[in-house]
């Protein structure tokens, strides 16, 4: 399969691109490969969709609302945020931006057949890389999933 | 271990009673077993405190809500089967969708404190129907369906990974399920 996704040199976003790449053909989009998220954004999503899949991983200071609103024919996997349904404090806009993803997300991809999956990263699960690939592992078996969430601790 | 589970005689309750027959031993609850809701609540924790992973499946009005809270510290792992439903109260019916969301919370709160056992809480979409329920003009036929395996294969996958806390099905309100839900309560 083809799988396109974003800020795929660090952190999760790095270690799902080397993952998936084992089994399938991953093209990722960052601004280290010369992929601005926002000022490059219709070259990149007529990029991803030349994909099966698209991972939106990226936060992007917002951009990955954007991203999910304009791919609509092709499944996602929305990285998302205990933020949005606990403001963090201290980061006030990314605690509003992706509670904003969180409820576009579930008006528009769950009661539709657009097997796209919300991941809601919780606490130390955002360390756990290995728990979060074996959860898009067993949605690419199990389309129908549309939501995985983590305990806090 | 052993396996509880309420509703085990039709529908997914009897299919997971199946499934996890297969490599463990399951003890089944429900009315034509002799264990009655209202009569026999004292017997039915005892069975489920006996067990290792309690399958809270069997739906009757807040009964899922009041064993969680009862059992909860008492069996290493519980699932809750929940639904989809409960996000759209005014498709489905108040009361129904209004359990299914206090069932929701609770799990929330629960797996959110330090030092609880794993609980998995499932949302359903539509199901998968018996044969039986072809004809039923209150069963919703949706394309896109859960089917019974699907949840066995959820259930299995969180035993191996019992940090996740919940998982969701997609439920397709088509046209044609909108159609058939408008039918039970024209006040859609």
């Amino acid at each position: 399969m083809k799988i396109a996704i974003t800020g795929h040199t660090s952190g999760l976003g790095k270690f799902l691109h080397q993952q998936l790449s084992n089994s399938h053909s991953c093209i990722g989009f960052s601004r280290t490969n010369g992929f601005d998220l926002k000022a490059d954004f219709d070259q990149i999503i007529k990029q991803i969709y030349r994909c099966d899949i698209f991972v939106n991983n990226s936060f992007a200071m917002g951009e990955q609302l954007n991203f999910l609103k304009e791919v609509q024919n092709i499944p996602q996997v929305v990285i998302g945020s205990i933020a949005a349904r606990n403001p963090d404090i201290n980061m006030p806009y990314y605690s509003q931006k992706k509670r904003e993803i969180e409820e576009y997300f579930l008006k528009h991809y769950t009661h539709t057949h657009n097997k796209s999956l919300y991941i809601q990263l919780t606490g130390k699960s955002y360390q756990d890389y290995q728990l979060i690939l074996r959860s898009i592992n067993f949605w690419l078996e199990n389309p129908q999933l549309n939501f995985i969430g983590y305990r806090t601790k | 271990m052993i396996v509880s589970i309420t509703g085990h005689t039709k529908g997914l309750g009897r299919y997971l009673y199946d499934h996890f027959s297969k490599e463990h031993t399951v003890v089944g609850l429900s009315r034509t077993t002799g264990f009655n809701f209202e009569k026999d609540w004292k017997k039915i924790v005892d069975a489920i405190s006996e067990s290792d992973l309690f399958i809270n499946n069997a739906y009757l009005n807040n009964n899922q809500n009041l064993l969680v809270d009862e059992v909860k510290n008492k069996v290493s792992k519980i699932v809750c089967i929940g639904s989809q439903a409960r996000k759209y109260p005014n498709l489905v019916g108040i009361e129904y969708s209004k359990n299914k969301q206090q069932l929701y919370n609770m799990v929330d709160e629960y797996t959110s404190l330090d030092d609880t056992n794993p609980c998995l809480h499932v949302d359903l979409g539509f199901m998968q129907l018996e044969e039986s329920d072809i004809d039923d003009p209150c069963k919703v036929k949706s394309p896109f369906y859960t089917t019974y395996k699907e949840v066995s294969d959820v259930i299995d996958f969180w035993l191996d990974n019992p940090k996740i806390k919940n998982i969701e099905f997609e439920t397709p309100i088509t046209d044609e399920v909108m159609i058939q839900l408008k039918n039970h309560n024209p006040d859609i």
